[in-house]
């Protein structure tokens, strides 16, 4: 499949690094399912953001986000914070203080993001001033998104790349001080996230709300699946997607994304996905597919043949629509030569479902030009 | 050692979006399709994590108590002075509640003032000598801090953090949800909004609008300052004029900002569990991230001092609860036990409904 080619193929499984024993990891079935991003016009307001001129540079001190924890009882903390049962209320004291000077410490990190009609949350992960966030916020490359930072302070940022298979997105703040220095969490290591460990889900719920700071939500680290998503117990809803996912050490391990019907599936992007494909993402690539969003054709190739010769078409499918018939050898797809089917379904797997493209196919003797509609796999 | 273990049935998700408000497309039609999970051990509410809270509740489960009718709980109480007074959320309660105390004691209840606009009662229940809940203070939250939502047992009902530091909340706006034009000398609907409060209570193009909770209409302006007065949850009952025939309908009020993609945002809220009828309007709350059902509030959260620093007042969507936080409500509470709030002859306008159960 065509679609495969843009899979993630991450590192594998993190090895056994925490200090209890691994379990094994549930695997959720995910049914890659219709749920493309609805982009519903409305007849009433946007939630309001607040429009507040951007604050001049105060200084060039950029706030340390690595959180160690206190030297005394640290061993203790850590095998707490990494899911051992708090035995007592010292215990949670302890983990009580922890949670609140981190949060303390990565709240100024996490924006509310505004492309289009769209509301969602990101964080900055640098002092430059790039933002991640979700794909299906930030939508496409080339967006004006406005950025909310913690402090009601609004900043217009342009949208960068989109990776739609796994939901990862990046923005960047346009530099409107030379030099102004963005207060940033650091990128953490998804590959060393363990079941079990504890961390914060950061971001606006229901939108932006002017004197209502990023809204954190515990939780625990519930699976990791296939290192395309992390999927935990800190409860997520509309407006959180693009949000950190922090570690106990204050670096974002993921990015909110969607929810499940259960209080316990809230799924976020594993941050390696944003540094893995990070290349791509800052010079504005805009690939992959949202899950149950794939483009369609409805025909069958040899995948070794050296050319694009049609061997079937399914019926009820856009190739059928557009008359496309078994024989017929495709030259050209939307102006690109094709040499070979892969290599016509690797354009098809650039397109979107609703795209309108031609075709130039020879039939018999004859060149023929054929428009269709790209189709939306049915699963 | 019991895995979390995942069916094979397919998970729905939703795309976390806001699109102007929340908009995100449920997956597919198999989005209603069940993931049965056992308790994990790896949750956040898991047992050997709210174990841990025994003793930050130890007092204060004494001062909760549970409220009944017809043998269902309909909220939780908290117990504010030793000679039986319980407060507890308003809008939960039916006409008559009986009282169960943490010893397993039922005792009968009396309404005795009412703050409609923190959605609180005050109830004098059938006992004396009890213990009284220790404030704490809400001011010196912060963001992480963990809360125990009592419950009349050792153990917590719930557990979470403080999400956002106590804030002032915008004041709600209820809507019907229709359009009215001067019809002699009555208001006549002419528009009626899809999924709205009116389209639910079955109201028409044509109907016209003869009184609002016993207060007789007489034209467009006198519906629309009645219905502005009144909450988002509130349950109303008009009484309307079609084809000569006159109606009563009940109606429960919608809210004015969350209207037009209704179905999108009731969806990915239905992926949390029920939320309380009542759930704005506050004048001010501590956003906390405890899943609650609408029956758990009422009652004590506390630090883990196991000082009060709230009283739960709604389960206001899938990531956040409401609690009022002791600063603001302690003067509040005086004034009630000092008779500043009686309780109205018609109570009607109070009552509103929970979704989803």
């Amino acid at each position: 499949m065509a679609l495969l080619q843009n899979m993630y193929d991450g590192p594998p499984r993190p090895s056994n690094a925490s200090r209890r024993p691994r379990r094994a990891v549930v695997r959720e079935v995910l049914t890659p399912s219709g749920r493309g991003v609805v982009r519903v016009a409305l007849c009433v307001a946007y939630l309001v953001l607040a429009t507040v001129s951007v604050s001049p540079a105060e200084e060039s001190r950029v706030p340390e986000l690595r959180i160690e924890p206190p030297r005394q009882e640290a061993t203790q903390l850590a095998a707490l914070l990494q899911g051992e049962p708090p035995q007592s209320l010292a215990d949670l004291k302890a983990m009580e203080t922890h949670f609140q000077s981190l949060i303390e410490q990565v709240l100024p990190t996490t924006v509310a993001v505004q492309v289009g009609p769209a509301q969602g949350s990101g964080v900055i992960i640098n002092p430059e001033g790039y933002v991640l966030t979700a794909a299906h916020v930030s939508g496409e490359p080339g967006r004006t998104a406005w950025l909310v930072l913690h402090d009601g302070t609004r900043v217009s940022g342009t949208t960068l790349g989109v990776y739609r298979t796994l939901d990862a997105g990046l923005i960047k703040i346009n530099q409107t001080d030379a030099g102004r220095v963005w207060p940033y969490a650091q990128m953490g290591e998804s590959k060393d996230v363990a079941t079990g460990q504890w961390c914060l889900a950061a971001g606006h719920p229901g939108g932006f709300q002017p004197n209502r700071p990023p809204v954190m939500r515990l939780g625990r680290v519930l699976s990791l699946n296939d290192n395309s998503t992390i999927t935990t117990d800190c409860t997520l809803i509309g407006g959180d997607s693009g949000g950190p996912l922090f570690g106990m050490d204050g670096s974002v391990i993921g990015v909110n994304s969607r929810i499940g019907n259960s209080l316990t599936i809230n799924l976020h992007v594993p941050v390696n996905t944003f540094r893995d494909q990070w290349d791509r993402l800052a010079r504005s690539d805009s690939w992959g597919h949202t899950p149950g969003r794939e483009p369609f054709l409805g025909v069958q190739g040899a995948p070794d043949s050296n050319d694009a010769t049609i061997h079937r078409v399914f019926p009820g499918t856009p190739a059928a629509d557009a008359g496309l018939k078994p024989g017929d050898l495709v030259l050209r797809f939307a102006g690109r030569r094709v040499t070979d089917f892969p290599t016509l379904q690797s354009f098809v797997s650039d397109e979107e479902p609703g795209n309108r493209v031609t075709l130039v196919i020879r039939r018999d003797d004859r060149t023929l030009e054929i428009q269709l509609v790209i189709g939306l796999r049915n699963n | 050692m019991l895995q979390r273990k995942t069916s094979l049935y397919a998970i729905a998700v939703c795309c976390l979006l806001s699109s102007n408000l929340q908009a995100a497309e449920p997956t597919s039609s198999n989005w209603l399709a069940r993931i049965r999970l056992l308790p994990g051990e790896n949750e956040r509410s898991h047992r050997t994590i709210t174990a841990a809270f025994r003793d930050a509740v130890d007092h204060a489960k004494a001062c909760t108590v549970s409220l009944y009718a017809d043998g269902a709980q309909v909220a939780l109480g908290t117990i504010i002075h030793a000679d039986g007074y319980v407060v507890t959320k308003a809008s939960e309660l039916p006409e008559t509640v009986t009282c169960q105390l943490s010893g397993g004691q039922e005792v009968s209840t009396k309404l005795v003032a009412l703050h409609p606009e923190y959605d609180l009662a005050l109830l004098k229940i059938n006992a004396t000598g009890l213990p009284a809940v220790q404030w704490g203070d809400s001011n010196k939250l912060h963001a992480g801090s963990w809360l125990a939502t009592t419950s009349l047992t050792d153990e917590p009902t719930a557990i979470g953090i403080v999400s956002s530091p106590a804030r002032p909340l915008p004041k709600p706006q209820a809507m019907l949800g229709v359009g009215l034009e001067q019809f002699g000398d009555l208001p006549r609907v002419n528009r009626v909004i899809d999924g709205s409060a009116a389209a639910t209570a079955g109201l028409q193009i044509g109907d016209v609008i003869a009184s609002v909770n016993g207060k007789a209409m007489d034209k467009p302006q006198t519906v629309s300052a009645t219905i502005g007065s009144l909450l988002p949850g509130e349950r109303i009952s008009l009484v309307i004029k079609r084809r000569g025939r006159s109606l009563s309908l009940p109606a429960v009020l919608g809210d004015a900002t969350r209207i037009g993609n209704l179905e999108q945002v009731e969806l990915m809220e239905s992926l949390g569990g029920p939320l309380s009828g009542r759930r704005t309007g506050f004048p001010f709350v501590l956003e906390h991230d405890t899943v609650l059902r609408p029956k758990d509030c009422g009652g004590p959260l506390v630090d883990l001092d196991g000082n009060a620093v709230g009283i739960n007042i709604a389960r206001v969507s899938r990531v956040s609860s409401y609690a009022l936080p002791s600063s603001a409500i302690k003067p509040i509470l005086a004034d009630m036990l000092a008779g500043k709030f009686p309780v109205p002859t018609d109570r009607l306008a109070l009552e509103t409904v929970s979704t989803g159960e």
